[in-house]
């Protein structure tokens, strides 16, 4: 049988708004609702659907007087009934249970609700739930209680808040322009929440035994979520209530719990600090006590996430900095912190750490990723000038590489370490694109592509890190604009790699350096002094020619790629509105060709994309007396011919790609 | 104690997407990034947030990998590489490299097409994607880093569908993707070692049912089809290019051969192509029957199935086409619909899940007039069937697998839970083992026995072996005394002076001292005697020496006397033995503590 509160959706027509909603609840559905509820034996699902709507319809005023008059929010929200019906064990009907309860909490009523039903105490447990999905859900509820009800005046704690001088409002949050004017019985009801919560935080924040580290990463989590929006009064109720608990915590070193304290630490040094206030001394001294962990692979993560907060504190931002450069100074011998590195507290145990092969790559990789943001910190932070920097990438990457002149310095015990991996090779190819835009660093443009084109030219070079280093190439290009600098042996042998790569067995590496090629040749056009042609800065090689080649390739994707690189390469010829070679007529024949026979989309979609390309830069850059006749007719019978093949194609895409030209 | 984690981040209690998480020995492994077809939003790809709240995915993950091509499995790599960022190792089979992307391509065109969704990934991401790809072979161990490994293993359900044996350590757990125990008309049946894994995760799409039900479809199918021809009407078949098309035509095949049936069929030929190319490519994943026919002939040379023309749609009288795709929502499929739709005697037949939007899901859910481009509508006459034929394994298929791997624990995913808790409790019942059936975004742990193999020198075998004991025998197990070397990622079980040799360091004797004080009015040579002849006495089987020094030794113990100074009766004996002989060492200070015997000489 469908109850009645059922029907009444099912047999609407289109979607209902919540007023009719609740009106056609009030008039039909509910009072037939609590002895469904409890007869009918409704499935998980239902129940799940029905707590969220619930939920829902409890967010105004109106609609929780509703449910409430009907006892409705008693017996759906009642987590002991569920309890016994055995039902609570399906997660769907406790992260639904809580959803419900953080729509309702939406006004002091629900809040009131939420008390007196003794929710906090449950809510709580399901913190340490074995569902990942609840766990964050509890979270979320957890932080909207004691963010959404928070009182905007500052006399919510018996006189816990701090006095601000020039009592200017603190920061914004959602909560500041939803919510104001809170009456005295809600401000009784946050308290006890308030109070109940903040002492459980307190007891459980630091694990009794090694099992309990889950419930304190969740407790750290949960701080982070109200530590971003607090406001002064809450936040420093709340670190006055964990301070002593997360120093316990920073002493006892937990490595998975690094990271989420070190967050916590931020939040509540940088929140304290843009007050302007000065920041509190308890909290200062657990960011100084974090960068002096022990445990250099914890204070590798510490120091980065530091960095990562942008924090303005120079001596902690110093410390984080030499950290995180020491593995680097430490393999490749580069003196990036000086000579006197002896002083550096922790030398001895990262060398060490360094030797084992897991934290060593781990290090490493951090090292390398926080590299470019170094970059930019203040002059009287960084201990060497950035280029330092870049010639220690570009070490480590010889030494990746097994390159034996870059192994006479640093050291050689970590090196058996990197040697080979693809890790370590992509972190600092990524790490050497960031450095590019680095001040002061242009000068290492030839010495970048040294390295860069031995790696393109080593046959056991993974395709992901051969990729990267094309990458790198092009954006060392981009940035440093000036291509005189890179040498006529150089281009040479660039050339030869291009060459070489370009029939590599596998498609990967095939795709790659002919999608390099095209975007060699749109930084070269760009470049302050571009070539007469951009397929000259290849040196000897000709890569019109290549691309030409790799429009026969077996892989479709790498058709389609030689296409784009080739509309990429001629381009520049087309603005200049260079005379038509035979060359370009082969080309379009071939185009035309696969346009109607590929049997793959992405190669006709992008034939369909290089005319064009061909035809928009021809109607803007070339007045009709300039151009050369013969190319301006091989185009246009080529528009026709693109227009009739593209528009009966069966791929809509070529289809709309092709109405879009015409 | 070490643990294994298992959390699904899809699959858990569901069919949806496919994405269980597992920690192992310190690594963090995904298995599966499947996408759910049934919503149009952020839900249908897994939430990633839950394991990277605090960094990169790249940095959390040691790797990814596919089962296989099927796009609740595949679905979401290109969002997770290339959207949300993962940059790390990316593992599935040659044919599901290759055969992946065109899936993707489809549903990224769909999406793009039919919903207009603008934030979705685009053809290039699909491709970068791909390139991250490293391809797995069947049965070859794969280093993804110097502690784990992987190995793939025949699963049966579509072209290059593999299970994956992932190990750290002594650590390991087996990943099923779907699979298929039993062969069918052209694939193998999914096979295993017998590698007895800490933990299975397997699919159970099919907990409770068993294999006739499969046959009844296929009963059900071919008199359906056999019906329409019957009564002059035609029949179309969309299809994606590999997959089930493949054992339809077989079916239909051997069923037109049988009943001597004359009525054409066709299929596209975009279909013969790809799924030529693909069956040569990968020919050694098909089953045996299949191998053979290919070194004769095309697997698509049927007697009765011919390669169709766009012509032959207006041709009059009964036939059937395979035509992709397989969604009706665009291609030649989509062309013969609109031309059959009109006519009640024919039938379309979806034998597989059609996308929200698509004219497939349309027809599926009962609309019978569609709108079609430049507003015009078409009427639906003909008849809708849709027919699954997904290749699971059924519920025994399921037991078999378990008794082949042998595992210690059970996870079961991709399934109902009331199938499950069906299946769980068979299983445990059956295997006398732990069976999990965790939801999406619960973690089960297991608790695993570590067992760190180490190297013995021969030597001390050799000495071990002198003593008399048993020879040697890796399933029994037994204690050996020895001096443990941890050394550069290696665990040597070695004697202790080979051990010291190979150190370079210095034997240390230890011994220890005791002073007994005793009432004895003799001279001090004469109480040394005195012990000599006591202990002579006591301790038979000792080696006892009065020594001309002016000492007693009983094995390492040295004994001497000297006299108090106060009293010269009161005497003080200096024991000292070697730690070796610590017990006999205990012994004689107590023994002598008691005095000497008055009756000695």
């Amino acid at each position: 049988m469908t109850p009645a509160w059922r029907n009444c959706w099912t047999g609407s027509q289109g979607s209902p708004r919540p007023g009719d909603l609740c009106w056609r609840l009030s008039h039909v559905c509910l009072s037939s609702y609590p002895l469904w509820l409890t007869k009918h034996h409704p499935t998980p699902g239902v129940i799940s659907f029905t707590l969220k709507l619930s939920g829902l319809i409890a967010a105004t005023e109106d609609g929780f007087r509703m449910l409430q008059e009907r006892s409705i929010l008693d017996l759906a929200f009642n987590h002991q009934h569920w309890h016994e019906a055995g039902l609570w064990e399906d997660p769907c009907i406790r992260i639904s249970w809580i959803q419900g309860l953080r729509s309702m909490l939406q006004h002091s009523k629900a809040l009131s609700f939420f008390v007196q039903a003794d929710f906090t105490l449950p809510l709580l447990q399901l913190q340490t739930d074995a569902s990942l999905f609840v766990v964050s859900a509890a979270n979320q509820m957890l932080a909207h209680i004691l963010l959404f009800f928070q009182p905007t005046s500052p006399a919510g704690f018996n006189g816990v808040d701090k006095k601000h001088g020039d009592g200017k409002t603190t920061r914004a949050s959602i909560a500041d322009i939803e919510h104001s004017g809170i009456p005295m019985e809600t401000s009784q009801d946050y308290t006890t929440v308030v109070t109940a919560i903040l002492e459980y935080l307190k007891e459980s924040l630091v694990p009794k035994e090694n099992t309990g580290l889950h419930q304190s990463l969740q407790i750290l989590k949960l701080l982070a979520l109200l530590l971003a929006q607090a406001r002064p009064s809450l936040r420093d109720k709340l670190l006055q209530t964990v301070a002593g608990s997360l120093e316990e915590l920073a002493t006892a070193g937990y490595s998975q719990l690094t990271l989420p304290l070190m967050d916590i630490i931020l939040a509540a040094h940088s929140s304290s600090s843009t007050d302007g206030c000065v920041p509190d001394q308890r909290v200062t001294h657990l960011l100084s006590s974090m960068l002096k962990m022990d445990k250099p692979s914890d204070l590798i993560h510490a120091a980065a996430a530091f960095l990562r907060r942008g924090n303005q504190d120079t001596v902690h931002s110093a410390q984080a900095v030499r950290i995180l450069l020491l593995p680097l100074h430490i393999i490749t011998g580069q003196t990036l912190l000086g000579t006197n590195t002896a002083v550096e507290e922790h030398q001895f145990s990262v060398v060490e750490q360094l030797k084992t092969k897991t934290p060593c790559i781990s290090m490493i990789c951090v090292c390398l990723t926080n590299t470019p943001q170094i970059t930019l910190t203040p002059p009287d932070v960084l201990p060497c000038p950035p280029v330092l920097i870049v010639t220690a990438v570009l070490s480590l990457l010889r030494i990746c590489s097994g390159d034996s002149s870059s192994l006479s310095t640093g050291c050689a015990e970590v090196f058996r370490n990197v040697i080979g991996s693809g890790k370590v090779q992509k972190c600092a190819l990524e790490a050497l694109m960031g450095l590019s835009s680095s001040p002061g660093v242009k000068d290492k443009l030839t010495e970048v592509f040294t390295v860069l084109i031995q790696y393109l030219n080593n046959p056991d070079l993974d395709p992901t890190v051969l990729h990267k280093s094309y990458q790198a190439l092009v954006k060392w290009m981009s940035v440093c604009k000036d291509l005189s600098l890179i040498t006529h042996q150089l281009r040479q042998d660039l050339s030869e790699v291009v060459k070489k790569r370009v029939c590599d067995m596998r498609w990967e590496v095939r795709d790659s350096t002919v999608e390099f090629v095209g975007k060699l040749a749109s930084v070269v056009s760009s470049a302050e002094e571009p070539c007469d042609a951009p397929e000259a800065f290849l040196g000897g090689c000709c890569s019109t020619p290549l691309l030409r080649e790799a429009l026969q390739d077996p892989e479709s994707y790498v058709r389609a790629s030689a296409i784009s690189a080739l509309a990429q390469t001629l381009a520049h010829s087309w603005q200049q509105g260079a005379a038509l070679t035979q060359e370009q007529t082969d080309i379009v024949s071939r185009l035309l060709e696969i346009l109607s026979q590929d049997t793959e989309g992405f190669a006709r979609r992008a034939v369909v994309q290089y005319f064009i390309t061909w035809f928009s830069s021809h109607s803007s850059h070339t007045s009709p007396s300039s151009s050369p006749s013969s190319s301006s007719s091989l185009l246009m019978n080529s528009v026709s011919s693109v227009l009739s093949l593209g528009s009966v194609d069966l791929d809509w895409e070529v289809k709309v790609h092709t109405l879009g030209a015409g | 104690m070490p643990e294994i984690k298992v959390t699904p981040l899809g699959a858990g209690q569901d069919v949806g997407r496919s994405c269980i998480l597992v920690s192992i020995g310190g690594k963090n492994i995904m298995l599966d990034c499947g996408m759910h077809m049934g919503y149009n939003d952020d839900r249908r790809f897994p939430d990633f947030s839950y394991i990277t709240q605090n960094g990169r995915l790249t940095d959390f993950l040691d790797c990814v990998i596919i089962s296989h091509f099927h796009l609740d499995h595949c679905g979401a790599l290109p969002y997770m590489s290339e959207m949300v960022g993962y940059d790390g190792p990316i593992y599935m089979t040659h044919p599901t490299k290759a055969i992946c992307p065109i899936l993707l391509e489809d549903f990224r065109k769909i999406t793009v097409d039919k919903k207009g969704e603008t934030n979705f990934f685009t053809s290039q991401m699909i491709k970068d994607c791909m390139k991250k790809v490293i391809p797995l072979n069947l049965h070859q161990t794969v280093q993804v880093d110097d502690e784990l490994e992987i190995k793939a293993y025949y699963a049966g359900h579509v072209l290059g569908a593999a299970m994956v044996h992932i190990k750290v350590g002594s650590e390991s757990v087996v990943y099923t993707g779907d699979y298929n125990m039993t062969p069918d008309r052209h694939l193998g049946a999914a096979w295993i070692d017998k590698c007895r894994p800490d933990i299975l995760i397997s699919e159970s799409t099919y907990a409770t049912t068993i294999r006739d039900s499969k046959r009844c479809r296929e009963r059900d199918f071919l008199k359906k089809v056999h019906e329409t021809i019957e009564r002059g009407g035609k029949v179309l078949i969309p299809v994606f290019a590999l997959g089930r098309a493949q054992e339809l035509c077989i079916l239909l095949e051997t069923f037109w051969e049988r009943m001597n049936l004359k009525a054409p069929i066709y299929f596209s030929t975009g279909l013969t192509e790809k799924a030529n190319h693909y069956y040569k490519l990968f020919i050694t994943w098909t089953n045996q029957k299949i191998r053979k026919t290919f070194v004769q002939r095309n697997m698509f040379e049927f007697k009765h199935i011919k390669a169709f023309d766009r012509s032959y749609a207006d041709n009059p009288g009964p036939m059937v086409v395979f035509a992709t795709p397989g969604m009706l929502h665009a291609g030649q499929s989509l062309q013969i619909f609109k031309k059959w739709a009109g006519n009640e005697k024919n039938m379309v037949i979806m034998p597989g899940y059609c996308v929200q939007g698509t004219i497939g899901h349309k027809i599926l859910n009962g609309q019978r007039k569609l709108e079609m481009e430049g507003r015009a509508t078409l009427d639906v006459k003909l008849q809708v069937e849709y027919m699954s034929f997904s290749a699971h394994a059924d519920a025994k298929g399921i037991m078999q697998l378990i008794r082949m791997a042998e595992p210690r624990n059970m996870v079961l995913v991709h399934g109902e839970a009331v199938k499950m808790e069906f299946l769980k409790g068979k299983i445990e019942q059956e295997f006398s083992i732990d069976c999990y059936m965790p939801a999406n975004g619960e973690t089960i742990t297991v608790t695993t026995n570590p067992s760190v193999p180490v190297d013995i020198s021969l030597n001390l075998l050799k000495r071990e072996m002198a003593l008399g004991g048993p020879l040697p025998d890796p399933k029994k197990p037994r204690t050996m005394h020895g001096t443990l070397i941890m050394k550069e990622n290696s665990l040597k079980l070695v004697s202790s002076e080979q051990a010291l040799k190979e150190l370079g360091l210095n034997e240390h004797q230890l011994r220890f001292t005791c002073r007994v004080q005793l009432q004895d009015p003799h001279s001090d040579p004469d109480t040394l005697h005195r012990i000599y002849t006591h202990l002579k006495s006591v301790l038979k089987g000792y080696t006892i020496q009065h020594l001309p020094d002016g000492t007693v030794m009983v094995e390492s113990i040295v004994i001497k006397v000297s006299s108090s100074a106060e009293d010269t009766n009161t005497k003080v004996l200096l024991l000292s033995w070697s730690y070796q002989d610590e017990d006999l060492g205990s012994f004689l200070s107590t023994l002598l503590k008691k005095g000497l015997p008055s009756g000695l000489c």
